[in-house]
């Protein structure tokens, strides 16, 4: 995970950005792999998911759009879907991981 | 070194793209009447998975034409997936396209994946990470129907090689394709008609293997 004092409040934002499967953060799930701001007011995000066939794809991308366009300063989202690295539950943050366990899924 | 434009590879990734692409189509047409619920409910997570490779793969191979990757909307296969495969009606074939055009898409994929074009983006860690699971899923399926009782091994081995016959043919085609080899996307001696039938021989070889 790429976090800058830069790009600190979108990773931030994120947090409030629930995966639609489990209520953890993409954030916490480790799904996002870079914020960078570019050209002043648009962000690129580079992401992955947990799968190559999820079914949630559209839906998570437009809730991170959604969630970070409501920052004042920013205008423009990008998002770019890489699958290198892939995910593992190793991308988890521990906050992850435990909310998972008290779920009941072992990680 | 850019590697827009490559025909062979464009056509290597459209068939990758369009087997899985079927072969997700028919895991929920066959696997949601699959011989008991596990199966049913495995086929349709694998369904799922596959369509998710199709997809990567044809993104890849618009990418590969210099055309938005990301704008990619597939409707219907591009015509390259194997007859056999489109013609899966039953679960012994389903089982045996998903293991044959899985091991032969992990021998393709790795081939190109470790002759390291540097001009090349091979977005597939993923991919063949999930794949792994399918071939194991579909291996221990495999073992299972050999040994069933009845005409079935025999109905499998029929269903195992008509799929082989065409995914060799396959294989045959890119292991010998100047424009793949010229280009160094594959190397020369990538052997996959013998890495394939090495992979079929050792699983008409009876072995033990836990049903997963």
């Amino acid at each position: 995970m790429m976090q800058t004092v830069e790009t600190e409040k979108y990773w931030n934002a994120l947090t409030e950005v629930m995966d639609p499967e489990f209520p953890i953060s993409v954030v916490d799930m480790g799904l996002i792999y870079e914020i960078t701001k570019v050209e002043g007011s648009k962000l690129a995000v580079k992401m992955t998911y947990t799968s190559t066939g999820c079914g949630c794809m559209q839906w998570i991308e437009s809730d991170i759009k959604e969630r970070l366009l409501k920052e004042e300063d920013i205008s423009a989202v990008d998002i770019e879907v890489v699958w290198s690295p892939p995910w593992t539950v190793q991308n988890m943050s521990d906050k992850g991981k435990e909310k998972l366990r008290t779920w009941g899924v072992s990680s | 070194m850019s590697i827009l434009n490559n025909v062979s590879l464009i056509k290597l990734a459209e068939t990758v793209a369009d087997n899985k692409f079927i072969l997700g189509d028919r895991l929920v047409e066959i696997g949601i009447s699959g011989p008991n619920l596990e199966a049913t409910l495995s086929s349709i997570a694998l369904a799922q998975a596959e369509l998710g490779h199709a997809r990567l793969m044809y993104k890849w191979a618009n990418e590969l034409q210099g055309l938005n990757g990301s704008k990619v909307e597939i409707k219907t296969q591009t015509g390259k997936a194997f007859p056999a495969v489109v013609n899966t009606t039953n679960w012994v074939a389903l089982i045996a396209g998903v293991y044959a055009v899985n091991a032969a898409v992990d021998l393709v994929i790795n081939a190109v994946s470790s002759a390291k074009h540097p001009g090349l983006h091979t977005p597939f860690s993923k991919m063949l990470k999930e794949q792994e699971e399918h071939l194991l899923y579909s291996k221990s399926w495999c073992k299972q129907l050999l040994t069933d009782k009845g005409a079935v091994p025999k109905t499998f081995t029929e269903e195992l090689e008509r799929v082989t016959i065409e995914v060799l043919q396959w294989l045959k085609n890119v292991e010998n394709d100047k424009l793949l080899i010229s280009e160094k996307v594959i190397l020369e001696n990538s052997n996959l008609v013998n890495a394939y039938n090495e992979t079929i021989e050792k699983l008409m070889t009876l072995g033990d293997v836990q049903h997963v």
